[in-house]
């Protein structure tokens, strides 16, 4: 038998060879020295090579297991499923409401009203500032298909109940892309910067409302807006309908003061702004994790939200991980 | 069949990535194409998994430029630096510089050695090693053998060159 090769060998030091054919190559080895001394050759070598890759090792801390949500394309088709019928819902009470009840009037951010008020203030938004102080009047107009109410004529409020949040995913294209232009900007509640409207849902008789609270601002460069509903307790009671603009790293920054927070070692799905809030938003298996964060009395308050399900020692660690 | 990739995700996710970590270098852009291959899996589960998850991760690996991971890596940057390690100063760099010279002796190799190198560090048998990488089981052990004998060769030369140079 002529000697063995190299691939052989190192086969057999992986322990790859069948034991069909393992008693000749044994016998080889016994009868040849040369073969032999090779073999502890190959051996040594393969030992300091595995020596050399494990010095190549990736810190334990980096090893949390995540996924991307978004590759999860039955449960995206389940909700959008869901936000369409949430839509219908929503759009055929606001419809019956406006029908039944005195109503304010909702403008979209970048459409001029067509009846606003004298002292609803039309102002340009500045590039990077959310607020917009301007009061607006209750106005009441039992013909306007939408309503909101001002601050000082708060909802009515009655059986509320407070429910799990339903998520609407539906994704609406911005068409603006001149955030210069000058738009109507109402407001209810401008620390917030936020809007609230109300309205009387058909089913809720007195007692209840649907809040509705939309944004006044416009961040530079945001790229989509979604609805997001909060759903009320039994009989329809209230709703709170959030608009949530993605938008870029730079422009959460600058809404932050300067200072973003950040988890190490995770790349965000996508960065999103709910009033004065920016979301990171991270995918995990079972679901998405936001870090939230937001300027209170110039202070930023960091909160770190998981979806239910979500291990509390991940969340731990992934809280411990959040960076500056 | 989530349920099934997540078991995927538990049992090789750790493996996966340290071997794109050995093979890149960075552990965001391990992490990333771990992230990728998982989410391919999801889409089109794999009947045999390991060498599957393997073998697209390596092929994203090859792509490089592949937009998912690009715009990924945007965000990335932006990130804090990792806290240094502890230990003194001079183990960090010696541990550093031997880093970096067995990262240069793997990238001396080519890309099939290098690949089957790492997937039996990973603990791959010569058939799954043979499917992953598309080749004849029976070359599994000649490849090994030369992908070992190069690295070793590769790594002591970029040491004595280093003293040389020093």
């Amino acid at each position: 038998m002529s000697h063995l090769d190299a691939g052989v060998l190192h086969e057999l030091l992986d322990g790859e060879i069948p034991s069909t054919d393992l008693r000749p190559i044994q016998a080889h080895l016994a009868a040849c020295a040369e073969c032999r001394a090779r073999l502890n050759e190959e051996r040594q070598l393969l030992t300091d090579v595995n020596g050399l890759i494990d010095v190549l090792k990736v810190p334990a801390s980096d090893m949390i297991p995540v996924i991307r949500p978004g590759s999860q394309p039955r449960r995206t088709h389940w909700l959008r499923d869901l936000a369409w019928a949430a839509t219908v819902v929503i759009a055929a009470g606001l419809g019956y409401a406006a029908h039944k009840a005195p109503m304010l009037e909702v403008r979209h951010d970048t459409v001029p009203p067509v009846d606003a008020p004298a002292n609803v203030a039309k102002v340009p938004t500045p590039p990077q500032t959310s607020s917009g102080n301007a009061a607006k009047p209750a106005a009441k107009a039992r013909d306007q298909p939408i309503v909101a109410s001002s601050p000082a004529t708060p909802p009515p409020q009655g059986n509320a109940g407070a429910a799990a949040e339903r998520r609407i995913e539906a994704r609406q294209q911005k068409a603006t892309t001149d955030t210069t232009s000058p738009r109507t900007v109402v407001a209810a509640a401008p620390k917030e910067a936020l809007r609230t409207i109300a309205a009387v849902p058909p089913a809720a008789g007195t007692g209840s409302a649907l809040d509705a609270t939309a944004r006044a601002d416009a961040p530079r460069g945001n790229i989509a807006q979604a609805a997001r509903v909060s759903g009320g307790g039994r009989g329809g009671g209230r709703a709170r309908v959030e608009l949530i603009d993605t938008i870029s790293f730079v422009d959460a920054i600058a809404r932050l003061g300067g200072s973003i927070r950040l988890i190490d070692g995770r790349v965000p799905l996508r960065i999103e702004s709910q009033g004065n809030r920016i979301r990171i938003v991270y995918g995990s298996m079972q679901g998405e994790v936001v870090l939230q964060q937001q300027l209170v009395d110039g202070q930023l308050v960091v909160q770190l939200l998981a979806p239910p399900g979500f291990p509390a020692d991940s969340a731990t660690q992934l809280r411990a991980r959040v960076r500056n | 069949m989530t349920g099934s990739v997540g078991d995927l995700f538990v049992e090789y996710h750790a493996s996966l990535v340290r071997m794109l970590y050995r093979r890149t270098g960075d552990r965001d852009r391990a992490e990333d194409i771990a992230q990728e291959t998982f989410a391919r899996a999801v889409v089109a589960p794999p009947r045999n998994p390991r060498p599957w998850l393997f073998a697209v991760a390596l092929n994203l690996v090859r792509e490089e430029g592949r937009t998912a991971v690009r715009q990924s890596r945007r965000l990335v940057l932006y990130k804090a630096e990792q806290p240094a390690d502890t230990g003194s100063l001079d183990d960090e760099l010696e541990r550093s510089e031997r880093i970096g010279q067995v990262r240069a002796a793997l990238d001396d190799l080519s890309q099939r050695d290098r690949e089957a190198l790492l997937l039996k560090a990973e603990g791959f048998s010569y058939d799954e090693i043979a499917t992953t990488l598309g080749l004849a089981r029976g070359a599994v052990g000649t490849t090994l053998a030369r992908a070992r004998r190069r690295l070793m060769e590769a790594y002591r030369d970029g040491k004595e060159t280093k003293h040389v140079a020093s």
